[in-house]
């Protein structure tokens, strides 16, 4: 796997913040997480698609903008904690301020080949759903479709 | 990575006069963390600048060197905006207004720091 070692880091980053905040079952909210560090989360008042989250920072302050197009609690939930990991992983500010200044905006719908981006999807797969809380849902959660269903529930 | 950072990350340390293990201590980083930002060898995160930042009471800024002095903060809002015609007129709109408010939020910091 490309940029193994970076992916990994990224799990490492998002264990180091659920340990932080003493989590200790499923869910993890990113609201909770960006509000404990300061971070301001704000929806976007558009019912229009197009990009579904911006990282910003004014100053010493950062925010985080996030789209309500698609009605899904677990798109938006996957949104903040993607834009968190560009708060969170080593080396994002010198990405998100590469020759354009003080904005980072994502895409949905785009499977970004930019590693910064596979990076912070992956910090936000590890924050929303760690492999040991997650697994312990998994062994509990049966078969089929009510798994889903189970996991879904559990991990919002 | 950023050799400004190292060079103002240890330049701030001094001028507080902490050792690299009072840093570390003051911001929950491991000595060898702050030792390998200094050395140019690891880069932080935006996380690990706010905690440096606020334990030497300077700015995310100055340290990044997108600030000359130690508490002074870049609203250069205009830069905000280089992706302008990439987003719709609503977002362009709330983005716009949200960094207004983050501005008001960063001069409020910095106004504790000086």
């Amino acid at each position: 796997m490309k940029h193994k070692l970076e992916l990994q880091e990224a799990e490492v980053e998002a264990k180091s913040v659920i340990e932080k905040f003493n989590i200790a079952s499923l869910p993890i909210c990113p609201f909770s997480i960006a509000k404990e560090h300061g971070i301001v989360t704000e929806p976007k008042d558009s019912d229009k698609p197009g990009v579904s989250g911006f990282f910003i920072k004014i100053g010493d302050v950062f925010g985080i903008k996030y789209a309500t197009h698609i009605k899904n609690e677990g798109f938006i939930h996957f949104t903040v904690a993607h834009e968190l990991g560009h708060y969170f992983l080593p080396g994002h500010f010198e990405y998100l301020f590469r020759g354009r200044d003080g904005i980072h905006e994502s895409r949905s719908g785009f499977i970004s080949e930019d590693f910064y981006e596979k990076q912070a999807d992956y910090f936000a797969k590890s924050l929303l759903m760690p492999e040991e809380l997650f697994l312990a849902a998994l062994r509990e959660a049966g078969e089929g479709f009510v798994a889903v269903k189970s996991l879904a529930t559990k991990a919002l | 990575m950023s050799a400004i950072f190292s060079e103002r990350l240890r330049i701030a340390r001094d001028l507080k006069g902490f050792s690299q293990t009072d840093l570390a201590q003051k911001t929950n980083l491991k000595p060898s963390a702050i030792s390998h930002f200094e050395n140019n060898r690891r880069s932080p995160s935006f996380n690990n600048l706010k905690q440096l930042a606020d334990a030497l009471g300077v700015t995310v800024d100055y340290l990044l060197g997108r600030a000359e002095e130690p508490t002074t903060v870049n609203l250069e809002l205009e830069l905000l905006f280089r992706n302008f015609k990439e987003m719709s007129g609503p977002d362009r709109e709330f983005l716009a207004k949200m960094a207004k408010e983050l501005a008001e939020k960063s001069k409020e910091q910095k106004e504790k720091k000086s």
